[in-house]
């Protein structure tokens, strides 16, 4: 019974604060990880509200998965896939050269992989704010997040697969390259005819929430496939995701799990992730902690500024791509915990990280502002 | 297993029997709790009920209450009013006589009695609507004091199984001091009605404000969850507080979508989850050694409807063959008697071989039902 008040407290928390955060011009998201600071003075997190919040990470990549558009995806196509590409490659790099001489080789790596990711929803914001949203600029920033979010997770799930083979030589690296596509090309090619035909069947059971039960189970099934065959959980829940997504059981399907991710499991990951920040470690691993935020910033910036310079964008709109690349929210932090879950990396890591989440998407809007401005 | 495989693996099976029972006109339910009871520990043993497991099944049971608390309708509850109450009386009465003589009968202890008898009180009316609504004898004048009587019925059931709970948990089972413990029960309804009323009405009103994606969803969720912890701290069972927050929220403007955001909730995950798990949770094979009662029982629990309801139904002026339509109508017994017999076994009142009475019960009621249904109602 304790559990149901923690439960209800937590939702309650997350949605005010993170109310008090949107009127404050900041994301939501930053709002219910400080809810979580705030409750876990007062109460430690158990193992059934972490259950409760890894099935949220799994709920928000695949809704990360079935919102991303593929068709889009083509129409901006190169630029897009230039920015992310660059950005990713230049955050990992330097990610875990700075992290390197701290960590050690294999949480270097983790931490690399771990800034790669992009959340633009902040950056949407400040642009719709500037009325330039509808720009060149802008549709490359949110097609380069989606390509960014691939990317990311992708590289986290060779990571984490390289540090539990043990093992890292060349071999493996091409064994889990080999696997990690095949994964992909099942999912893309064979997943939607797939989907549509399961999902044909799953609607014609007369029993109410059938498609949105059956849903949850593929996600489940397939985060856990991709779980045994030493990749990340997120990838299973995010293929899963983008392949409902091609299917014209999309809008349904999103429209229920969203209302069953965002009324109670998501919410309830944002206040647990904040539940579990110890911030005396904050103050120990200043210097790194200091340091890895400066490098998800910069490195973002060069790499993305360079991809968009590369496509054909010029020096100020190239910068101002770069800037709105900054930001590491949602997916950041679903990697957060899987990477945590693997048991390279010790907690102190989430503490670090989400230090780096705030100041990057606190940073993001008046830098954005700024590079307007001029 | 791994939690989340194992929640798979039951929404699987819930789904897939639920449509089985669809299929040969069976309640969807039935065909969960039937495959909840193969995958089992007593027979294939596929699913081991780990503790994620158990906290979304109770949470399934909270649900489903709240919903019914939602289908609630207070104006319309004083309009069917008198023959309602006293189709519904007398099927709670009677049921409930039977049902604890009987069990004291065959050896079973005071305590484990009471609640035998506790759980043969709710109808659970859905079956009998659909059944009805296929024969378009839905809107007769049976059909309205059925579904009216249904209604009433959880209410008197829940209100006689919070008093047996906290009867329990004082640790004693006077009757003596009923009257005491009516009152108290009569003070957490009064002031969660009054104090609850205005509180639910302004959170709902603020979270209107907030433009985060489902806000209200979550809210009407949290006040749920915490009704049903503050019924528990006085001594109520959690279900009646959140039947209690679903009421109340059914007289805001906001219940409309409430409940249609809170059916995706609870049928996409949690009700499966608890229907399901009930079937994992009952031991065939301690059934089979109390097979003779367990029949014997719902027996009980059928004759039990029909004599209670259909002497209320006279009562109320019903013609002998219309008063027999409704006691044949309030026979199936199926959500609330099986969280009531969860409770039951979470209190530790019931243990394995006992709960898996009630299951029986809830089985055999539900396949009776629809043929001695059609008897009736054809027979003109």
């Amino acid at each position: 019974m304790e559990t149901l008040l923690m439960l209800a407290l937590m939702l309650a928390t997350a949605k005010l604060l993170g109310w008090v955060f949107e009127r404050l011009g900041q994301p939501i998201v930053l709002g219910q990880i400080l809810g979580g600071l705030i409750i876990g003075i007062f109460a430690e997190s158990t193992e059934i509200v972490r259950e409760f919040s890894n099935l949220g990470v799994l709920l928000l990549l695949f809704l990360a998965g079935i919102e991303s558009d593929l068709q889009e995806f083509r129409r901006v196509g190169r630029p897009s896939i230039l920015v992310a590409g660059i950005g990713v490659l230049f955050a990992f790099i330097l990610g875990f050269l700075i992290a390197y001489p701290f960590a050690g080789f294999q949480e270097a790596l983790l931490y690399g992989a771990l800034i790669t990711p992009t959340s633009v929803s902040i950056t949407v914001r400040v642009l719709m704010e500037l009325r330039r949203l509808r720009t060149r600029e802008g549709t490359t920033i949110l097609a380069a997040a989606v390509v960014d979010d691939v990317l990311g997770i992708l590289i986290l799930t060779m990571v984490i697969s390289l540090l539990r083979e043990g093992s890292i030589d060349y071999r493996t690296i091409m064994e889990i390259i080999v696997e990690v596509s095949g994964f992909l090309a099942i999912f893309l090619y064979l997943g939607p005819i797939f989907a549509e035909k399961a999902f044909k069947r799953i609607s014609r059971i007369d029993l109410p929430e059938s498609t949105t039960a059956f849903a949850i189970v593929f996600l489940i099934l397939f985060a856990y496939m991709a779980e045994h065959l030493n990749l990340a959980s997120i990838l299973g829940a995010y293929m899963v995701g983008l392949t409902i997504g091609q299917t014209s059981y999309k809008k349904q399907v999103e429209d229920h799990v969203s209302i069953l991710g965002y009324s109670l499991f998501i919410p309830i990951f944002f206040v647990e992730v904040g539940m579990r920040i110890e911030l005396t470690y904050v103050f120990h691993a200043s210097i790194f902690a200091i340091l890895y935020t400066a490098i998800a910033v910069v490195s973002k910036i060069i790499g993305c500024g360079l991809g968009a310079y590369l496509a054909g964008f010029d020096i100020k709109t190239s910068l101002r791509i770069g800037i709105g690349m900054i930001p590491r929210l949602g997916v950041e932090l679903a990697m957060l915990t899987i990477a945590l879950s693997s048991g390279v990396i010790g907690s102190e890591a989430l503490t670090i990280a989400i230090f780096m989440v705030f100041v990057t998407t606190m940073l993001t809007p008046p830098l954005l502002k700024l590079a307007y401005k001029h | 297993m791994d939690v989340f495989l194992e929640l798979a693996v039951i929404l699987i099976v819930a789904k897939v029997f639920g449509y089985l029972a669809t299929k040969i006109k069976m309640p969807g339910a039935l065909g969960q709790l039937i495959g909840g009871i193969l995958i089992g520990p007593s027979i294939l043993n596929i699913v081991s009920y780990s503790e994620g497991v158990h906290l979304i099944s109770e949470m399934g049971g909270i649900l489903l209450l709240f919903l019914a608390g939602l289908e609630t309708d207070v104006e319309e509850f004083k309009s069917v009013g008198v023959p309602a109450f006293l189709i519904a009386s007398g099927g709670v009465v009677v049921p409930f006589m039977m049902g604890y003589y009987i069990s004291k009968w065959f050896g079973y202890g005071r305590t484990e009695a009471l609640f035998l008898g506790s759980v043969l009180t709710a109808t659970s009316v859905g079956l009998t609507a659909s059944i009805l609504m296929e024969m378009k004898k839905l809107r007769t004048k049976e059909g309205t004091a059925i579904l009216a009587g249904a209604v009433v019925d959880d209410v008197l059931g829940i209100i006689v199984l919070t008093a047996l709970i906290a009867m329990h948990r004082k640790g004693h089972v006077y009757i003596e001091d009923l009257g005491i413990l009516i009152g108290e029960i009569a003070v957490f309804f009064i002031v969660s009605w009054l104090v609850g009323r205005p509180v639910v009405k302004e959170l709902l009103l603020l979270s209107e404000r907030i433009d985060l994606p489902e806000t209200l969803t979550a809210f009407a969720l949290a006040v749920t969850l915490i009704f049903a912890y503050i019924a528990e701290q006085f001594k109520i069972a959690g279900i009646t507080g959140a039947y209690l927050a679903g009421v109340l929220i059914a007289q805001t403007d906001e219940a409309k979508r409430i409940t249609d955001r809170m059916i995706t909730i609870s049928y996409s995950l949690f009700v499966p989850v608890f229907l399901v798990g009930i079937g994992i949770k009952t031991d065939v094979e301690i059934l089979l050694h109390t097979g003779m009662f367990a029949i014997l029982y719902s027996i009980i629990a059928i004759i039990g409807k029909i004599a209670g309801c259909g002497v209320g139904a006279l009562i109320a002026r019903f013609k002998p063959k219309e008063a027999l339509r409704v006691g044949v109508g309030m026979i199936p017994r199926m959500e609330v008697a099986l969280i009531m017999a969860n409770v039951a076994l979470t209190e530790g009142i019931f243990d394995k071989g006992i709960f898996s009475i009630p299951v029986t019960m809830v089985i055999l009621t539900t396949f009776v039902t629809p043929p001695l249904l059609k008897w009736v109602f054809s027979r003109d």
